[in-house]
């Protein structure tokens, strides 16, 4: 007997030999890790049926979680209160808002409510635009990509030029005479009554530029904007007289480098990445869609 | 049970020593797990008063705010006003009143992060240029009103300032420059919509000089954060949450509700 017991014992250690108490022992061992995990994943896993709320969560309506965050961010918009400080009639009011939305909201799937109703359309639409976008905003860009882009887009980046500009209209055959008692260094007042003319008033004070060139027009903009301080413009025949543009101050746009441009760089790389992703998303879906199309729509 | 089944001497010792150690991993996950579960069900704004759960939850978003939020605010949380990026071990808050709750709904949403919950209600408009208010209407300022209206943001903050530009840069402030629908009448700014305060001398972008406050008014801002939710389980957006407002020691300038 004592022969056979160790014998036995060296069966279950030795892995060439059949041992039948260890082969019921790792049968076991499986059995009910098998269960365990069978178990938990019972509980857990997305797409099983549970009877367990999750800790994250305050409800589940047919499976779908209503999640705890949601739950503190209602209670504050509709009570403007703290969970804290909310009673038990406020938090009931807001968990019964929130299923009854989720009911209403599982309902309308199975209606197919996005079938039949443009709105529920444009607004599965745009949250799919949106969630692509947020993808792209999750992705944070590295400094060596913003400065590259920075550098393919660098005209991109400049300040907004200013300039301080008169407008000065005289009678026909004047305002050569003005231009050239303008260059002579007096003052456009003077030179106003000196000759008859009168300021147009379509600029005042320091302007940016586009403001300017909203004021003044194109082409009187144009003709400014090429003055340094001091400069008279040529004689401008327009309807109501003759124009002198006197630049008192212009002060034209500076390139931006990378570190005072980076937050637009940033904002106009991220719109670009936005832009790609929609683009290449919808060719996804197209690739991976079965589209008919009628014979006479085909292109 | 007969131990026979682990043999003998050695070897017995050596796998019930194998044994221990998978059961006290196990124990540590199982309670890891349990803990997370208080987390989630504990009231966000009461965790920094119960020490283990703070603890815990400090512990564990550490290494997240390194992994996720570091890149942008720093290790140290401090932030970056070059990049208008906040500083988090400060008392003065974007969004909210610095609450748990109110931290972690950043993180779960972000801000003008494309996500249908994001904080999104306010831009800074870029008022250098011709349509600074896009469907608001918003009518672009001159050098010369950006530069009063500086003067009367110098004033709000008691620095040095010029008597008649504050004045005008006030009205200005107050109709059309629109800055007031913001920042309110007193230049206090507005947590709910994220609008900095304009008089506590803490500057979101740059270092509060004529030049940078020129730069803010001309160009605009339009900062963003990305959003978590679809990144990081609930229990690690909470941990995050509980950590980044460890930075400030919980200390909350604005009121909260109901105080």
């Amino acid at each position: 007997m004592a022969i056979e017991t160790v014998a036995a014992a060296s069966d279950w250690r030795d892995i060439r030999k059949v041992s039948p108490r260890r082969s019921l022992v790792l049968m076991a061992l499986g059995a009910i890790i098998g269960l365990g995990v069978a178990g938990y994943a019972l509980f857990t896993a997305k797409g099983t049926s549970t009877l367990v709320v999750p800790p994250e969560d305050v409800a589940l309506v047919n499976q779908q979680p209503i999640s705890r965050s949601d739950f503190l961010i209602q209670l504050q918009t509709l009570f403007t209160v703290d969970l804290a400080h909310s009673t038990a009639a406020e938090r009931q009011k807001v968990l019964n808002d929130m299923i009854r939305e989720e009911l209403f909201v599982q309902r309308a799937k199975e209606l197919d409510v996005a079938g039949i109703d443009p709105d529920v359309r444009a607004a599965m639409v745009n949250a799919v635009e949106q969630e692509i976008a947020a993808d792209a905003i999750t992705s944070r860009p590295s400094e060596d990509k913003l400065r590259a882009f920075y550098k393919a887009n660098v005209a991109r980046y400049a300040s907004e030029g200013t300039i301080t500009v008169r407008d000065l209209v005289f009678p026909a055959g004047q305002a050569a005479q003005a231009a050239s008692a303008l260059k002579t260094g007096a003052s456009p007042d003077s030179v106003l009554t000196r000759f008859g003319g009168h300021d147009s008033q379509r600029t005042k004070d320091e302007e940016f530029y586009f403001a300017a060139k909203i004021h003044l027009g194109d082409r009187d903009f144009a003709v400014a904007r090429a003055l340094i301080d001091g400069g008279v413009s040529a004689p401008l025949a327009e309807a109501d007289g003759t124009h002198l543009l006197y630049v008192i101050k212009n002060k034209p746009p500076v390139p931006m480098d990378f570190a005072q441009a980076r937050e637009q760089v940033l904002t106009d790389y991220r719109d670009d990445a936005v832009r790609r992703l929609r683009i290449g998303d919808e060719a996804f879906f197209r690739k991976r869609a079965n589209i008919l199309i009628a014979k006479d729509l085909k292109p | 049970m007969s131990l026979k089944i682990l043999g003998s001497g050695r070897r017995r010792v050596g796998w019930l020593i194998g044994l221990g150690v998978l059961a006290v991993i196990a124990a540590l996950v199982v309670r890891g797990h349990v803990v997370e579960a208080h987390l989630l069900r504990a009231d966000p704004d009461a965790i920094a008063a119960n020490a283990g759960l703070n603890r815990f939850a400090i512990h564990h978003g550490a290494p997240i705010f390194r992994a996720r939020c570091a890149s942008c605010h720093g290790d140290q949380g401090r932030g970056d006003p070059a990049r208008g990026v906040p500083n988090l071990t400060d008392q003065d808050w974007l969004y909210g009143a610095g609450a748990v709750s109110d931290i972690e709904r950043v993180v779960d949403y972000g801000i003008r992060a494309h996500t249908p919950k994001t904080w999104n209600m306010a831009v800074m408009p870029a008022l250098a240029t011709p349509n600074p208010g896009g469907e608001k209407g918003l009518q672009p300022l001159s050098p010369g009103d950006i530069n009063d209206v500086i003067d009367f943001l110098l004033q709000v903050e008691h620095r040095p300032y010029d008597p008649a530009a504050a004045a005008r840069g006030q009205v200005i402030y107050s109709t059309r420059g629109a800055c007031y629908d913001c920042h309110s009448a007193d230049a206090a700014g507005d947590a709910a919509i994220g609008a900095p305060n304009l008089a506590d001398h803490i500057w979101l972008y740059g270092d509060g000089s004529r030049a940078s406050i020129f730069q803010s008014i001309a160009h605009g801002h339009q900062g963003v954060c990305p959003a978590w939710l679809k990144i990081l389980s609930p229990a690690k957006i909470r941990e995050v949450a509980v950590y980044v407002h460890s930075l400030s020691a919980g200390r909350a300038l604005r009121p909260r509700f109901g105080d």
